[in-house]
């Protein structure tokens, strides 16, 4: 009998990545006059590779889990975790390296997968149960405790679509946690439902643990991490930057990376324009008491912080500093500049940072990019886009349900009455 | 049940995840044990088709007869197309119900994917039971119709006979042909949507290529021999051979019906199997 239940062996996933002028770089997405048009000219050119460049999103993952193990799985978007997972939960098949498992395997998964709005509750559980690999005698068997554990008694016969989010989530939050597989695989989705549910939850997914199972958990919450996960393992582009270890050490080293790795990424995403005289070279979010964070939370205090380096003789004025805050399509929600505030900056020494300081981050909930820019007399002196690419999170300040729902982009302070 | 309680860990399965180096992979033993999804998913299929509709199920029993009506008003009456003697409203009744499972389940089976992605991306299951189950659940309008078809012929007090015993075998080779072209345009789908747009016209261009409005005596021998090469034409044939005593047994053009079939059928679930490995990445 072996002593894991879960062990990966250089474990590695490669994609390709095609380019298309004008629009980026897409992955693995196939437009047929493309694809045959590639095939074309590689049979014109006698064999060969076709236009594709390729990248590791996973590569030589190695670590093996125990009984009672809940592992955190930390990382900066695009890091590998979920493509982790999305080996692990066979959706999708690694390039190379090999996993083995002693048992079932169970994924908590985003909001209702696999439910359908126009079936009641009471269908859903039954499609849903047997979607994640439960038999019907078993849903049949667990029925009560499913909905019990959901509290959604009173709405079993109507159909899903009449439920309020939050319902909805913890419906299907207690279908996955009755499969009671031996590992477990959970993606953010207890940063859904309310506080009294979330502590059930997790109640929960430890018993799964304890009962001869082992949990693999994924978040951008480094508190909910600590606080669910007794070991993590932190990726990095796709590797393993800290072996299994302790969470504390783990969180640790990963905060610590943020502000490093955030240097690598300038030179990439400068994308290959050369710097001017002014040159940024680093970019922090910082939350209360200036800790690094790697989320933004609404409503909080927060900080951006420029480190640059200047060629020019200090001090020099009038540099202005933008930060463009955009959705994900590219909209532009906020430009944050000094242009418009304090008016141009004066910077007294080679090299330096500059902060932004907002008392009450007023974004709403969502995936946001950052773009910087320096300026000086109407000269763009240097510029870096999307230089963190991340999630706002509601930081349990309001109804978590919002998270669901359309929230827009913007959290305006407000005040309700009724007469 | 044994498995509430803790898990005996010899008694474990044992899984390997790793790269597939296998030409052909078909793993008939997970999708046997998947098969009650397979039924829950063809049911959940039949369940929302006719929900949020007016007339619900009344639906199932109009739209071949609506059909059958404009086809009798155009082809009948004013082009009078040849019906091997028998009534034409019958005749193309008769001729709609293995197209319709083809037509429908060839349909829904090539939506299947790209209209669950949230599942291929998430969830692991056989990929080949969304198809399916879509083409399975395809069967209840059919039984439907079937008998609404029985009445029919009882009301113009038709003769039956034992080649009534037929139906099951063609409906299962009916199936075979559209899960089999269906399995190739779901899977193309998820590569290029530009299949979801062409599948219509061609279902479209297909029907008129079979004996549906008309009798395939109408094509000149001459051309008979590509006409037939359409695999729905033996399996229409055989059906109007099940309810009409007057129509000769298709032997020829069954034989190469069926056999067309199951070619297509496993040349299908060989290109799906190739493709499915990646759904996830693609889609």
């Amino acid at each position: 009998m072996p002593d894991f239940i879960l062990r990966t062996e250089q474990l590695s996933k490669k994609y390709r990545l095609r380019s298309n002028i004008g629009l980026g770089w897409r992955r693995n997405q196939h437009v047929l006059v493309d694809d045959v048009m590639n095939i074309a000219s590689r049979l014109r050119n006698g064999g060969g590779q076709g236009k594709y460049t390729t990248f590791w999103a996973l590569q030589d993952v190695s670590f093996e889990a125990k009984e009672g193990d809940v592992i955190g799985i930390i990382g900066r978007n695009g890091a590998g975790k979920s493509t982790l997972l999305k080996i692990l939960s066979r959706v999708t098949q690694p390039t190379a390296g090999r996993v083995t498992i002693y048992g079932r395997v169970g994924s908590l998964l985003e909001v209702g997968t696999g439910f359908h709005s126009e079936l009641t509750g009471r269908e859903n559980i039954f499609i849903s149960g047997s979607i994640i690999g439960m038999s019907r005698a078993e849903i049949k068997k667990k029925f009560d405790e499913i909905v019990a554990f959901s509290g959604v008694e009173q709405f079993l016969d109507t159909p899903v679509k009449r439920f309020s989010s939050g319902m909805e989530v913890r419906l299907a939050f207690s279908v996955a946690a009755h499969l009671h597989p031996e590992v477990l695989l959970v993606d953010e989705v207890l940063s859904v439902g309310d506080a009294a549910f979330q502590q059930k939850s997790i109640a929960k997914i430890r018993e799964v643990a304890l009962d001869g199972g082992m949990i693999l958990f994924i978040s951008h919450n480094m508190t909910t991490v600590a606080s669910l996960c007794n070991q993590a393992i932190v990726l990095e582009h796709g590797k393993v930057a800290f072996p299994l270890g302790p969470v504390s050490n783990a969180i640790d080293y990963y905060l610590s990376s943020v502000v490093s790795e955030s240097r690598y990424e300038l030179e990439e995403s400068r994308q290959g324009l050369t710097a001017g005289p002014v040159k940024i070279t680093g970019f922090t979010i910082r939350g209360e008491n200036g800790t690094v964070v790697d989320t933004l939370t609404t409503g909080a205090p927060m900080s951006f912080v420029i480190d640059y380096e200047t060629s020019y003789p200090t001090p020099v004025s009038d540099v202005d500093f933008s930060i463009l805050i955009k959705t994900l399509n590219g909209d532009l929600i906020s430009n944050l500049t000094t242009r418009s505030t304090s008016g141009s900056l004066k910077l007294n020494s080679r090299t330096g940072s500059v902060t932004c300081k907002m008392d009450k981050f007023p974004l709403a909930p969502g995936n946001i990019s950052i773009s910087l820019q320096v300026d000086r007399e109407g000269e763009v002196l240097d510029m870096a886009n999307d230089v963190f690419t991340g999630t706002v999170d509601s930081g349990g300040r309001f109804q978590k349900r919002w998270r669901t729902e359309a929230v827009g982009w913007v959290v305006i302070d407000q005040k309700w009455s009724a007469s | 049940m044994p498995s509430e309680t803790l898990p005996d860990p010899q008694k474990l399965r044992k899984m390997v995840i790793g790269p597939s180096g296998k030409w052909f992979d078909l793993n008939l033993k997970e999708l046997w044990e998947h098969r009650e999804l397979l039924w829950m998913l063809a049911m959940r299929e039949v369940q929302l088709r006719y929900r949020q509709t007016f007339l619900g199920v009344t639906w199932v029993i109009l739209q071949p007869l609506l059909t059958t009506v404009v086809f009798t008003l155009i082809f009948g009456q004013l082009m009078k197309a040849p019906s091997e003697n028998i009534n034409y409203s019958l005749f193309t009744f008769s001729g709609l119900l293995p197209w319709n499972i083809f037509s429908q389940s060839l349909q829904r089976s090539s939506d299947s994917l790209t209209k669950d992605l949230r599942l291929i991306t998430k969830i692991f299951f056989p990929r080949i039971i969304l198809p399916v189950s879509e083409a399975l659940s395809t069967l209840v309008d059919f039984l439907v119709s079937l008998v609404v078809l029985v009445i029919l012929l009882l009301a113009n007090r038709m003769p039956f006979s034992l080649n009534l015993l037929i139906i099951p075998v063609l409906v299962v080779f009916v199936l075979m042909l559209s899960v089999g072209v269906g399995i190739i345009f779901a899977a193309l789908n998820v590569y290029y949507r530009d299949f979801s747009y062409a599948l219509p016209f061609i279902i479209q261009v297909w029907m008129f290529a079979s004996p549906l409005a008309y009798s395939a005596k109408l094509i000149p021998a001459a051309w008979s021999w590509i006409y037939d090469l359409n695999p729905i034409v033996g399996l229409i044939n055989g059906f109007r051979w099940a309810f009409f005593t007057t129509i000769d047994f298709p032997l020829q053009s069954l034989v190469y019906s069926i056999t067309a079939s199951c070619v297509i059928f496993v040349v299908g679930l060989f290109i799906f199997n190739r493709l499915e490995r990646s759904f996830a990445d693609y889609i």
